[in-house]
C-alpha cells in the first residue's frame, strides 16, 4: 500500500505543478496534505472512491490549466494564420512577368533591342567644341519653343528608348532625344561606363549638345529614374535655360541614404562616396534644399515591382521600401509652386515603355504652362 | 436598519457569490476549520451535488482572503495546519449573500412560481 500510495502522492505533485507559481508557492503544501487526507479516507472506502477523487481532481485541472494554455495556443494557431497569409498572399500578389526593374541604375541597351520604330524625324550626329560627337534626333517644328528634351546619359542612355513617347508628342512641338555619350551612335570614349561618369560631366555634355545643335531655348526636360536627377542638376546649373520639367517615376538625391536606413543589401554602393558624387546622390541624412518654381510634372508608377527582384528584403522592409519611393515622389512635386504629382495606372518603373501616352500628355502639359508664363 | 443597508452596499458587487466561495463562506460559518474539513463540510452542506478539489479550494480560500472575506492563523497544537475563519467582513457577506436568495423565493413564491413552504 505505501509504494502505491507514494505512486499517487507523486502523481498529484505533478499536476500541482501546473497551477499558478502564486496557487503553489503560497497553498502547495497544504494541497498536498488536503489530498492525503482525501487519498486516505477514499482508500478505505474502495477503489471506485479513488477514482472519482481523481476524476475530480483531473476536472479541475483542466478547468483551472486550460485557459492560459488555450491563451497561448490561440496566439500561435493566429501567428500561422498570418504568416500562410502572407506567403500564399506574395505568392500571387507579384506573381507579374518581365524584366527585372532596377530603382535608380540606368537602362542601357535594353530599349533598343526593343524598339523597331522609326520616327519621322531627322537623326544627325553632332560634333561637339571638344571633338566629341552625339548622335541627336529631333522631330515637330523646329520653330517651336520650348524645345522638348528627353534627357540620356543617367536613368536612359539612348534616343531610341524614348521613342515611343517622342511618338506621341504632337508635331507642333519641337521634339529631341539623343544618345548619351559612351552610349549608342555617340562617341564610345576611353572612360567609365555611363551610368558611373560623374554627373556634372554629363550635364556639361548635354550643355555643349544642345548649344552645338542650336536648339531654341527654353528648354523643357524630361528625365526618367536616375535621369530625373540628372534634369534637376541642369536646371540648377542652368536655370534661365530651363522652363520646365518632367519626372518619369525618377530617383531622389537622398534615397541612398534612405534606402540604406532600410537595408544595407540593396546597394553595395550606398556608402562608396564616390558612387555617390559620381551620381549626383547625397551622402547620409543630408538633405536636398532645391526648390525652383517653375511647370513641374512628377509621374509616379503605380505597379510595385516584383517581390522577387528583392530576396535580401524581408515583408517590412519591401514595404518601407516602396513607401520610401512614394514619399521621394511626394517630395518631389512639393518641389515647385507649380508641382504636380501624377500617378500613372498600368505603369511600373519602365513608364516609357508602359505608358508613354501618360508622359507625352505631361510634356504637353507642361508646354502649355511654360507657354503661358 | 437604514445604515445596515448602507454598509452592505460596497459588498453588493461581490452578489451574486459564484459557488464555490458561497460554499467556503458557509462552511466557515459554523466555525474555524482547516482544508480539508472545509472540503468535507461543503459536500455535506450542499447535499452531495457539491465539491470541490484541492486546487479548486485553495484557489477560493486565496481570493476569499486577498479579498478581506476570511482570515487564517497557523494551528500551534497540529501539525502545521493552516486555520480558516470568517472575518467580519466575511459574516456580513455570507448574510448579504442570504438575504439576496430570500428575496428572490419570496419574489417566485409572490408569483407563485415557487411551491416551497406552501401547502400542496
Amino acid at each position: 500500500m505505501n509504494r502505491a500510495y507514494r505512486a499517487h502522492c507523486y502523481l498529484f505533485d505533478c499536476l500541482l505543478t501546473l497551477q499558478s507559481d502564486e496557487l503553489f508557492a503560497r497553498y502547495g503544501e497544504e494541497m498536498r496534505s488536503v489530498f492525503e487526507d482525501e487519498l486516505s479516507d477514499a482508500w478505505q472506502q474502495g477503489t471506485v472512491a479513488i477514482i472519482r477523487v481523481w476524476l475530480e481532481i483531473l476536472a479541475e485541472t483542466i478547468t483551472l490549466i486550460m485557459p492560459r494554455y488555450v491563451a497561448r495556443v490561440r496566439l500561435l494557431f493566429a501567428a500561422s494564420a498570418l504568416a500562410t497569409a502572407i506567403t500564399v498572399g506574395s505568392a500571387f500578389g507579384f506573381c507579374t512577368l518581365g524584366p527585372t526593374p532596377v530603382v535608380h541604375a540606368s537602362v542601357q541597351g535594353l530599349s533598343s533591342a526593343q524598339s523597331s520604330a522609326q520616327l519621322a524625324s531627322s537623326g544627325s550626329v553632332v560634333p561637339l567644341p571638344d571633338g566629341h560627337h552625339m548622335y541627336l534626333e529631333c522631330s515637330g517644328d523646329p520653330n517651336a519653343r520650348p524645345t522638348v528634351i528627353l534627357a540620356n546619359g543617367k536613368g536612359l542612355g539612348t534616343a531610341d528608348a524614348w521613342v515611343k513617347v517622342q511618338q506621341l508628342v504632337p508635331l507642333s512641338i519641337r521634339t529631341c532625344s539623343y544618345d548619351a555619350i559612351g552610349a549608342g551612335r555617340s562617341d564610345h570614349i576611353q572612360e567609365p561606363h555611363p551610368e558611373l561618369s560623374p554627373i556634372d560631366q554629363v550635364v556639361a555634355e548635354m550643355h555643349e549638345l544642345f548649344e552645338a545643335a542650336h536648339l531654341k531655348q527654353p528648354y523643357v526636360l524630361a528625365g526618367a529614374s536616375a535621369g530625373g536627377i540628372l534634369i534637376r542638376r541642369y536646371q540648377q546649373q542652368y536655370p534661365r535655360e530651363v522652363a520646365g520639367l518632367v519626372f518619369v517615376d525618377s530617383a531622389h538625391e537622398e534615397q541612398v541614404w534612405r534606402i540604406a536606413a532600410i537595408s544595407k543589401d540593396l546597394d553595395p554602393n550606398w556608402n562608396n562616396p564616390e558612387s555617390l558624387r559620381a551620381n549626383g546622390f547625397l551622402p547620409d541624412s543630408q538633405k536636398l534644399t532645391w526648390h525652383a518654381d517653375i511647370p513641374l510634372i512628377v509621374l509616379e508608377r503605380t505597379e510595385k515591382p516584383p517581390r522577387s527582384a528583392f530576396p535580401s528584403l524581408n515583408e517590412q522592409q519591401f514595404d518601407a521600401l516602396n513607401a520610401e519611393w512614394h514619399n521621394h515622389q511626394v517630395d518631389l512635386a512639393s518641389r515647385s509652386k507649380y508641382g504636380q504629382l501624377r500617378a500613372v495606372a498600368g505603369a511600373g518603373h519602365f513608364m516609357h515603355q508602359q505608358r508613354p501616352d501618360a508622359i507625352a500628355e505631361a510634356i504637353q502639359d507642361v508646354v502649355r504652362q511654360a507657354n503661358a508664363h | 436598519m437604514s445604515r445596515e443597508r448602507q454598509i452592505d452596499d460596497d459588498l453588493l458587487e461581490n452578489l451574486p457569490l459564484p459557488t464555490a466561495a458561497f460554499f467556503v463562506l458557509f462552511a466557515l460559518a459554523e466555525g474555524e476549520k482547516h482544508g480539508y474539513r472545509i472540503m468535507q463540510d461543503i459536500r455535506e452542506l450542499s447535499g452531495g451535488t457539491f465539491s470541490v478539489g484541492p486546487a479548486t479550494l485553495y484557489t477560493t480560500i486565496k481570493k476569499l482572503s486577498d479579498q478581506g472575506f476570511i482570515g487564517e492563523t497557523t494551528d500551534s497544537g497540529e501539525d502545521r495546519r493552516r486555520i480558516y475563519a470568517l472575518t467580519r467582513t466575511g459574516k456580513r457577506l455570507l448574510d448579504a449573500e442570504f438575504r439576496r436568495q430570500q428575496q428572490l423565493l419570496d419574489l417566485a413564491r409572490r408569483k407563485r412560481i415557487l411551491r416551497i413552504g406552501e401547502q400542496k
